[in-house]
């Protein structure tokens, strides 16, 4: 579900962001320190969600057939990877770096120029990063919780990356700017795709819950967390049978 | 590391080996008791494989959600889990509340899980680990792996505190249920003023 972060990407006006704040407790679900603001916008992005993305996810999931929409995803995801092979490297992951960058070769090479996901028949997993995983290696905090007007939810360290996601991007910077402009058109298509599988859960988060900011919050952060840590902590573990 | 296909015999032999060795312990003095990372992988193949017959037996909508609370009063400790998602008041709380509360929470659980839980047709519930958390039981992880679809990783947190295994806590992709429905239900409290009662009809209402 690293697409519920995708989501975030929807639409998109970039905004720079301040760098991070240092948080308290970094760990905490209740540390939230732009709630008043983020709650506004939350419920700004619940109308286009509503009223534009949703419908237009809906639309595109149920017709166009689902190999298409896979095709779609497959491109977007080997094309990417020239990004991850950077951002492994920063982070000190050599062979992390290395499938990805033999991800990258066998999908445009053999699989139709990254439509057909070869790469993972052969047994090279797809696992996706960016600047915000990089910031987590070095020990950067993650900062408050941080909705963004048509992006979603993130954190001050995820937005501050997402910004050099795209400055960082070789595919970006060295091919021709019509190719790159495909290519995130392609992503755009792709968060639709990700719209659509999610609908089940996105709705309950977002339109069945009680209280959906926080609902939204707290799923985000758990995801996010567990994502960069590989897995849930054991240390996270509740023991039930003592509290009552 | 276990494989379970489901629809498979392989869940049910894994369920029989569970009962076995429950069996077994259950002879045992107390301290004994303390579930095997192995014992825990056997018991979620066996909740696996009955997950896998509901969603696979064709039925679909108020049906398979009462199929599905069966299979969460069996197999998780709901007062345990009812008591932790409520909270301080659950202290506070008559008799009379706390059993209200637990038996509408899970069909509330049912509903709302098993709306989720219908798009799994077709998937595979596979175990690929476990690890032994001391007090908090051992954490079983799974991964469904649906068709066509991305693969989602389900922790199972399985404890036998109770006297024998039972599951108090779910994490799917990294989301804790406990943390999610502490959160809805302190929502839904406070939007009814504080009161429990209020709390068990607004469950009722959406379950």
């Amino acid at each position: 579900m690293g697409s519920v972060k995708r989501f975030c990407l929807a639409l998109l006006a970039p905004a720079a962001l301040a760098a991070c704040a240092a948080s308290p407790d970094p760990e905490s679900l209740s540390f939230d320190p732009f709630a008043t603001e983020n709650r506004a916008t939350h419920d700004a992005n619940l109308t286009i969600d509503r009223n534009a993305y949703r419908p237009a996810a809906i639309a595109y999931g149920k017709g166009v057939p689902e190999p298409l929409r896979r095709g779609v995803s497959n491109l977007e995801n080997t094309w990417d990877s020239p990004g991850y092979v950077v951002q492994y490297m920063l982070q000190g992951r050599p062979e992390l770096a290395g499938t990805a960058m033999m991800r990258f070769g066998v999908n445009t090479l053999f699989g139709f120029g990254g439509l057909i996901d070869l790469a993972s028949e052969l047994g090279m997993d797809y696992r996706d990063t960016n600047v915000d995983e990089t910031l987590f290696r070095w020990g950067v905090p993650e900062g408050g919780y941080l909705v963004v007007p048509f992006g979603g939810p993130g954190t001050q360290r995820d937005w501050s990356g997402w910004v050099l996601d795209y400055a960082l991007d070789p595919v970006q910077l060295f091919l021709p700017t019509a190719a790159g402009t495909a290519l995130i058109a392609a992503s755009g298509v792709d968060l639709l795709n990700d719209r659509y599988e999610l609908d089940t859960t996105l709705d309950e988060l977002f339109y069945q819950s009680e209280d959906s900011y926080t609902a939204t919050r707290i799923s985000y952060l758990q995801n996010m967390r567990a994502r960069l840590k590989g897995g849930t902590g054991l240390d996270l573990l509740e023991d039930v049978y003592d509290d009552y | 590391m276990m494989t379970t296909d489901l629809g498979t015999g392989l869940a049910r032999r894994g369920f029989l080996a569970a009962t076995a060795l429950l069996a077994g312990a259950a002879a045992l003095p107390r301290p004994l008791l303390a579930l095997t990372v192995p014992q825990a992988q056997a018991f979620v193949g066996s909740i696996s494989g009955e997950l896998d017959r509901l969603v696979n037996s064709g039925r679909s909508g108020s049906q398979l959600y009462s199929q599905f609370e069966q299979i969460l009063a069996r197999y998780a400790d709901m007062p345990v889990v009812g008591a932790s998602v409520l909270g301080p008041p659950w202290r506070s709380a008559t008799s009379a509340q706390k059993s209200a509360f637990i038996s509408t929470f899970q069909s509330y659980l049912a509903r709302k899980y098993g709306r989720q839980f219908e798009e799994y047709r077709n998937a595979r519930i596979q175990v690929t680990g476990g690890k032994d958390a001391g007090r908090a039981g051992v954490l079983i992880n799974t991964t469904v792996v649906r068709p066509g679809r991305e693969n989602i990783g389900v922790d199972w947190q399985i404890s036998d505190r109770s006297g024998s295994a039972k599951a108090v806590n779910l994490i799917i992709e990294g989301v804790s249920l406990l943390a999610t429905e502490r959160a809805e239900i302190g929502a839904i409290l406070d939007s009814q003023g504080g009161s429990i009662d209020k709390l068990i009809a607004e469950l009722r209402r959406r379950s």
